[in-house]
């Protein structure tokens, strides 16, 4: 029997892979890391797509299983460890702005996932909330604080001016 | 909080990571610096043999072709292989397949195929649609045919582990030829070897082998982990190994007696090859080269003890 890919499911790849990408390379630091988990992601969602489809936003669905597979590998020995290490020195990392790489890698774990899931891939602070398996208020709270931080790491003290707040802007 | 200024983040940081698209790093999948995920079968001299009796369903398959040099996979390859191998449907595809103490063998659904004996016996696993379940029945087995590797001994392999995986463990190599493939999975536990027919724009999975992994060599190294062989559903005899790779190596080349020269592509360290005919480990030779073909190791014959 043949095993096609769905025409459904390659429109929602064509559409979700980039934001995916950005979010997941903003996370973990490494564009061939981002790769990697995107690539592992993707095939596990065409696999149960009859039930990924369904989803609210699939694309959470497979950041979500991207980061855990992340963080699987890091629980894996010191000898993947030492690939994984490997690996970093052939990168291609340098798509993006080393200084701003280097200010998002700076945040804390939780912070970068935040600010990844909600302004790289347009998830609502519910939705980041489910994959991160965290509340919507903790899910502000870290995007305020992940915000904040870059806008020191990249221009110094800011004088605030306004009462708007970063939910509002990302509306 | 300023808005000017969340504004101005905000907007840094979606166009400074807007260049960062996903098809401009596609290109590495094929290249050595993907990451294998993997535990591996077997060390040198203990390799699991294996042997699978039946695949896919000759009537209404077109032929496996082979050929000497691969084809490189894509993401979408990947996918579509994942897929085929996950397939709810393959309890319909008139395979089965049942593990045996890291022997695999599979047989038709309607059981028209009897199992092939074995050395060993142990608890075998069935696998149907992705799920994996104990069948409960013991399955007697012996006489690994032209295998030449050590079967595991009693005790490492499905039974020691518990029930394997309900899902495919992450991808470690996929070899595409001809129109063919050989997709391997594999996480610290166990290894899924699935045989696959190019149809369409997808796979007809053919057999699929479960078994236990253990340790791949403890430094970048030329070497088969695993190796099996296998009767396609045509009578043909298919070989398969899987092995390892030195740190710049892009591709292996495959010498067996009788057979032409053939090359694997390395991916991650690692890379897989299946030909027709026998699988005699004692035989042939291996070569690990860069990408400009220099020679960085050499096995021979291709499974040393």
């Amino acid at each position: 029997m043949a095993r096609r890919i769905p025409s459904e499911f390659e429109a929602f790849y064509r559409e979700a892979k980039d934001p995916c990408f950005r979010a997941l390379l903003a996370t973990v630091g490494s564009a061939a890391e981002a790769d990697d988990l995107l690539a592992e992601s993707f095939t596990r969602a065409l696999a149960r797509w009859d039930a990924v489809r369904h989803h609210d936003r699939p694309e959470a669905w497979v950041v979500r299983t991207a980061l855990n597979l992340h963080r699987d590998r890091w629980r894996r020995s010191q000898r993947q460890q030492r690939l994984l290490q490997r690996r970093e020195s052939v990168t291609h990392d340098d798509v993006v702005d080393p200084s701003l790489m280097a200010a998002v890698q700076a945040l804390p774990e939780r912070q970068r996932e935040v600010v990844a899931l909600r302004v790289l891939l347009g998830l609502s602070a519910e939705q980041t909330g489910e994959v991160l398996g965290v509340d919507p208020g903790t899910v502000g709270t870290h995007l305020r604080r992940g915000l904040a931080a870059l806008r020191l790491a990249l221009h110094g003290p800011a004088e605030p001016s306004t009462n708007t707040t970063t939910q509002e802007v990302l509306q | 909080m300023n808005t000017d200024i969340d504004e101005t983040i905000i907007d840094e940081l979606r166009e400074g990571f807007a260049p960062a698209g996903y098809e401009r790093t596609a290109r590495s999948f094929r290249s050595p610096s993907r990451t294998p995920y993997i535990a591996a079968v077997a060390v040198i001299g203990a390799v699991a043999a294996t042997v699978v009796v039946v695949g896919g369903d000759g009537a209404r398959s077109p032929a496996l072709a082979w050929s000497p040099n691969p084809t490189a996979a894509t993401a979408a390859d990947e996918a579509a292989a994942r897929a085929a191998c996950a397939s709810p449907d393959l309890a319909s595809q008139s395979n089965r397949v049942v593990s045996v103490q890291g022997v695999a063998v599979a047989r038709p659904a309607d059981g028209s195929e009897p199992l092939p004996e074995l050395p060993g016996s142990g608890q075998p696993i069935e696998v149907k649609g992705g799920d994996v379940v104990s069948t409960g029945d013991a399955v007697t087995v012996s006489g690994a045919s032209g295998s030449g590797g050590a079967v595991p001994a009693a005790g490492s392999g499905a039974g020691s582990l518990g029930a394997p995986p309900t899902e495919l463990p992450p991808l470690v190599s996929l070899d595409l030829r001809g129109n063919g493939g050989l997709a391997v999975f594999a996480d610290d536990q166990w290894t899924f070897t699935c045989m696959l027919l190019s149809s369409g724009d997808g796979f007809e999975t053919g057999p699929i082998m479960v078994s236990p992994t253990n340790d791949l060599p403890a430094s970048d190294t030329l070497a088969i982990v695993s190796g099996s062989q296998s009767t396609w559903a045509d009578g043909r005899s298919l070989a398969m190994v899987s092995g390892t790779a030195p740190a710049g190596a892009t591709k292996v080349e495959l010498t067996l007696p009788g057979q032409p020269v053939a090359q694997a592509d390395v991916v991650g360290g690692r890379f897989s090859i299946w030909w027709f005919g026998s699988f005699d480990p004692s035989t042939g030779s291996i070569r690990a080269l860069d990408a400009n073909g220099s020679e960085l190791a050499t096995v021979s014959p291709i499974m040393q003890k």
